[in-house]
């Protein structure tokens, strides 16, 4: 796998509707690395995802994908460097579970698209990584949430892509996939790939990223090593009192576990 | 429940029988009408001094035919299309202004003294409703090149606004010309398909077919807006240009067949989802698939229109209604109502 250089370069944006802004904010995942980005509700992780996508065009600052500009780059040549994870994805064409990560090979076909044998073997490997190869021939309305979540990560993968932005892609899943989707994402950056995955699953992210970056309030209020960054100080500042900072037993990573309720009641 | 994925011989396969169906629907309904015709004696010789059977199917019922084919399969097609780019069902040519334009324009050329005339193949009924329906076209395109990032449910919105302003503008129209002219009105709304020569062809072909090859080629992207435009930008579609190429395509199809035809309801509605639900979603299949399909519905309405009520017809838009209705309500139930 080719490695890409993704770069934010103080990068910003505003919401026009609601006076919501990004803090210039620069940041360069590296390849070969899993990074998480962490934060309470509304601090920017989303947005920050989708400027690193090319989805949201900045404010000022700009975002480089191996030194050119994403904004000016064809689409088809930028999906075969950047793959995308949207958080929310309705489906209004039922497709089967292959067609749909086949989905994911548009920008490597030409002309009506039929799937060549290098297609079939990459869709193939994305249904395996994902676990899937038993529903494949099954409409994607037919599956769980979690499960057609996966369905559209293997159609990210589909892509071969070499930076790949995943924006809560464990959110529905159960604990079982969850630590099978960062064991994937860990097997991926091995290879060279570049991940940036947004999260609110705190405890994976400390467990199973190489580097966090902490929004809040629309800043980039921190960016180091799980275990540099979440000390039961920063926690609290960022996330407030509610929660208590321990170790885990056999990993060592920090786990973030509930203090108690709002008023002290057990 | 399962389903394999498309094959290019799968394709071929089922776009062949679709094809077929529409050949043969092209093919035989010039042979029937107020009087029937025979095939071997229309074959026999062109000429229309010596064969009337000739005469009737080439001058008057061929072109009729393809006139009903066209326009059945770009409203079909049209309608297949605007379904994804405005993820909504009950999307149809029509839904963004482009029949109520095309008709107030046609109101205004009939209501106005002097200015019905006609030169060739070229009305000026015609000419004001294809301005009325390119002028939405330009105002939607002009909206979604301002802003991008406009959501497909205001389009749509302002799309009913425009029918709702229209609506209400031809009411004043109506409500200040004669009783003659009010008849005239009324039946072109109906929708009609009545051509002499393929000559009369020229003027529709011209704006329909562009229309029909934009929305053709836009099939594999449209593909993509399947889980939404996001996940689509993120597979490699360009998905501002797709919009604008379905929006521009359905629009120049839509006022053509408007300008010649009236507007035809209900063939842009039903027959994509008939498609979708004998071949499966797949846009690069149900797009052709419904060109071919609206093609040979609308040329069996049209059957029914001009010969149950021989020698006299009755306004295709009434059988498309008619005879569509119950059939898509097979459809929709077949399974319990349940499928979305």
């Amino acid at each position: 796998m080719n490695s890409a250089r993704l770069a934010i370069e103080a990068v910003s944006f505003a919401y026009p509707h609601t006076g919501w802004r990004l803090q210039p904010v620069t940041l360069s995942p590296e390849p070969g690395r899993v990074l998480g980005i962490i934060g309470p509700n509304g601090s920017g992780k989303t947005t920050l995802l989708k400027l690193a996508a090319g989805i949201e065009k900045p404010a000022s600052g700009r975002v480089l994908l191996d030194g050119a500009d994403l904004h000016r780059l064809d689409s088809r040549r930028r999906a075969r460097i950047l793959g995308y994870l949207p958080q929310k994805c309705v489906t209004y064409l039922d497709f089967s579970v292959e067609e749909t990560v086949a989905l994911g090979r548009f920008a490597h076909g030409r002309g009506a698209g039929f799937l060549t044998r290098e297609d079939r073997r990459v869709v193939d490997d994305a249904l395996s990584e994902t676990d899937l190869l038993a529903f494949r021939k099954r409409p994607v309305s037919t599956l769980s949430g979690g499960e057609r979540k996966r369905a559209l990560l293997a159609s990210v993968l589909a892509q071969e892509p070499s930076v790949l932005l995943l924006d809560e892609p464990g959110a529905a899943l159960d604990l079982h996939h969850q630590v099978r989707l960062f064991g994937l994402l860990q097997r991926l950056a091995e290879r060279g790939m570049t991940v940036a995955v947004v999260t609110h699953d705190l405890n994976f992210a400390a467990a199973f990223t190489h580097k966090v970056a902490v929004m809040a309030a629309g800043r980039l209020e921190a960016l180091g090593a799980p275990g540099d960054v979440l000390s039961p100080e920063f926690v609290g500042r960022v996330y407030g009192p509610l929660l208590s900072v321990t170790r885990h037993p056999t990993l060592g990573t920090p786990v973030i576990l509930p203090a108690g309720l709002p008023g002290g009641a057990p | 429940m399962s389903r394999a994925m498309l094959s290019p011989r799968a394709y071929l396969a089922h776009l062949s029988i679709y094809a077929a169906a529409a050949a043969a629907a092209v093919l035989l309904a010039p042979l029937f009408g107020s009087e029937t015709v025979s095939l071997p004696r229309v074959l026999s010789g062109f000429s229309a001094l010596d064969n009337m059977d000739a005469e009737i199917f080439f001058r008057f019922r061929l072109p009729r035919v393809i006139l009903a084919f066209v326009a059945g399969g770009a409203l079909s097609l049209s309608g297949a299309s605007l379904q994804v780019v405005l993820k909504n069902p009950l999307a149809e040519p029509f839904v963004l202004g482009i029949a109520g334009a095309g008709a107030l324009g046609a109101a205004c050329a009939m209501s106005i003294p002097g200015l019905l005339w006609r030169m060739g193949p070229f009305t000026t009924v015609g000419f004001f409703s294809l301005a009325g329906s390119l002028a939405v076209t330009g105002l939607i395109l002009r909206l979604l090149s301002r802003r991008a990032a406009l959501s497909m449910s205001t389009v749509l919105l302002a799309g009913v606004t425009i029918n709702f302003l229209c609506g209400a503008a031809i009411l004043l129209v109506r409500y200040l010309v004669s009783p003659q002219v009010l008849v005239a009105m009324d039946r072109w709304m109906m929708g009609g398909l009545d051509v002499v020569g393929f000559g009369d062809l020229l003027p529709v072909l011209l704006l329909l077919l562009p229309g029909v090859a934009l929305l053709l080629l836009q099939s594999r992207s449209l593909n993509q807006l399947a889980f939404g435009e996001a996940l689509a930008f993120g597979h490699g579609v360009d998905v501002v240009s797709v919009r604008r190429m379905v929006f521009l395509g359905t629009g120049l199809a839509a006022a053509a067949v408007v300008s010649v035809a009236g507007p035809i309801g209900f063939v842009g509605l039903i027959v994509p989802h008939v498609v979708r639900r004998l071949s499966g979603v797949d846009q690069r299949l149900v797009l052709p698939a419904s060109f071919f399909a609206g093609g040979a519905f609308l040329i069996f309405c049209d059957l029914i229109a001009r010969t149950v009520v021989a020698p006299t017809e009755m306004p295709v838009g009434i059988v498309t209604a008619v005879a569509g209705g119950p059939v898509f309500l097979r459809i929709l139930f077949k399974n319990g109502g349940t499928h979305d």
